[in-house]
């Protein structure tokens, strides 16, 4: 009979962390932006098949779709003289106003909503009303009341970004797993104590998910309302160009708005990860 | 010297809204634990195992008779009494470290006249050099150390262990049914321990209570004669053992086949 020997087990052994290999620069590069570079190599690809159909296709009429050089051209140029980022400058300064509004109201109410049931029941049927309804129809009535300049254009992209995050900063505080409460409960936590050290930090996944939805709605509602009469930004450059039948500016004002929207929501999923470190993947 | 538990009659009725009526999960059950001793409670399932517990926790107000505490009633949670929970219930933001300390932190203690208490408890666990890994790189059988360690830190007289190796698989969950008796041996708390499995049931305690199917009465009390620590002997070898697990199995068949048919009946119909 074999004596049994007690194991101490899982005792980290200094060998299971085993040092990165090194590797070379261009190794490194590789295993590190294989996603960008890919993507890049499949834009690059893009705009060449996009110039050489252009040239070679006579079926597609260069006055409506014109080629890849005289667009990127284009848009080169009034980036130098400044035409292309000061329009920019001035549809983002309304995107960031309006989603730091939505985010400063909607975090309040929602953990407010979400955590006293007689204010849900008198603030959700509004939100409800709300969300469904087509709120860009009520675009020409603000113009008219706020006129076209930014202020239309900053309620219009925080009531927009509103939605998504008190949305889910709603859920985030109902979500929350009964046995984590019970946890906090069984230790002898206070109301206070539970709903600071459990429920909110648990929301907080939930809130930032919703400031992620309405980063990329406010930018499509910025868009949308620089269409109708904007006196600067972006849209209204693109809706200019095209009026006067400027096909190369008017696609050189889409590439901005999709590289800005791209920069945009990469940002946040970089800060997203820096805040939540306990959800980082394990690479192999 | 006092008794750690003395429930007396104890009833817990519950309120079925869906179906309108009100379900006994515990009747009259009286069960005594001495400080330092180890109590085991199987019974079929739902049977009012996890309700007493919740009563003991103060979670749960029974509807009827008395519980103390080292002679105190209980008027809900106290620092006196900690928690094990089957699903570990480990905070996913926190790290090993925070996990432990969160029993501390709640009962206002200053983390920095706890570090060694933290770390001792982490390494009494087996998590030494785990300290700042998130619950979600650990193995189920490690997460249930660092629930152990986080309801060890606030040193309470009492340990309730709700199924505590119930989902950690089979052969973690023997290494940790000796490394709990281990610990046990240093920090000397009495435990209240719920399981399905009887071999658990008789490798870990004391003393064991068999439950009746609902609603929970006792139905046996069994006293484990077996020398300690068992982790050094292997105690299911001893004629005792088999002898003991086939009694607690006869005293349950008819129970847990009691619970499968109104299961069945209850989906049937």
């Amino acid at each position: 009979m074999t004596e049994y020997v007690p194991q101490a087990p899982d005792k980290a052994p200094p060998e299971k962390f085993l040092e990165l290999e090194k590797k070379s620069f261009w190794e490194r590069l590789w295993k590190n932006y294989r996603a960008g570079i890919v993507a890049l190599l499949g834009i690059l690809l893009f705009f060449i098949l996009w110039e050489v159909v252009q040239t070679y296709a006579p079926f597609i009429d260069p006055f409506i779709i014109p080629t890849a050089s005289d667009v990127l051209e284009v848009l080169w140029q009034d980036i130098i003289n400044g035409v292309l980022p000061s329009e920019l400058a001035w549809s983002l300064r309304n995107y960031a106003a309006g989603y730091l509004i939505a985010t400063a109201t909607a975090i309040p109410i929602g953990l407010a909503m979400g955590s006293i049931p007689i204010v849900n029941r008198l603030l959700s049927p509004y939100l409800w009303i709300g969300f469904v309804m087509p709120r860009i129809a009520f675009l020409p009535i603000v113009i008219i009341a706020l006129g076209f300049g930014p202020e239309a254009k900053i309620l219009f992209i925080s009531i927009s970004c509103f939605f998504p995050i008190i949305i889910n900063t709603i859920a985030g505080v109902q979500t929350v797993s009964p046995s984590l409460i019970k946890v906090g409960r069984l230790f002898g936590g206070t109301r206070l104590q539970v709903y600071r050290k459990i429920i909110f930090p648990y929301a907080i996944n939930f809130v930032l998910t919703g400031m992620r939805i309405a980063a990329r709605t406010g930018l499509v509602v910025m868009y949308a309302t620089e269409i109708f009469g904007s006196p600067a930004g972006i849209g209204a450059y693109v809706i200019e160009k095209s009026d006067v039948f400027v096909m190369e500016g008017a696609f050189a004002g889409l590439i901005v708005i999709v590289v800005t929207a791209l920069v945009i929501l990469t940002l946040f999923d970089y800060i997203d990860g820096l805040a939540r470190p306990w959800r980082s993947e394990v690479s192999f | 010297m006092a008794n750690a538990i003395d429930a007396t009659s104890i009833s817990v009725e519950y309120t079925l809204i869906r179906k309108k009526t009100r379900l006994k999960a515990l009747h009259k059950f009286s069960v005594s634990v001495k400080d330092g001793e180890f109590l085991v409670i199987v019974g079929p399932s739902g049977c009012g195992k996890t309700t007493f517990m919740n009563v003991v926790a103060g979670e749960v107000t029974p509807s009827e008779g008395e519980l103390l505490i080292f002679d105190k009633p209980v008027s809900g949670p106290g620092p006196d009494r900690s928690v094990v929970f089957q699903e570990y219930a480990l905070l996913p933001w926190r790290t090993v470290w925070d996990n432990v300390k969160f029993g501390l932190e709640i009962q206002g203690a200053n983390e920095s006249e706890y570090m060694d208490r933290i770390q001792h408890f982490i390494d009494l666990v087996g998590l030494t050099g785990f300290e700042r890994s998130y619950p979600h790189e650990l193995s189920g059988g490690m997460c249930q150390r660092v629930g152990l360690a986080r309801a060890l830190a606030t040193e309470p007289k009492i340990l309730l262990m709700d199924e505590p190796f119930a989902a950690i698989d089979a052969m973690s969950r023997e290494l940790m049914q000796g490394e709990l008796e281990r610990i046990l041996e240093q920090t000397g708390q009495t435990v209240v321990f719920i399981t399905h499995s009887i071999d658990e049931a008789i490798t870990m305690g004391d003393k064991i209570v068999v439950m009746t199917a609902v609603p929970g009465r006792m139905k046996d009390l069994v006293d484990v004669n077996m020398p300690r620590p068992r982790y050094e002997e292997h105690i299911k070898l001893l004629p005792e053992y088999s002898e003991m697990r086939e009694h607690i199995w006869d005293l349950l068949r008819g129970e847990a086949a009691s619970v499968l048919r109104a299961g069945a009946h209850e989906s049937g119909g």
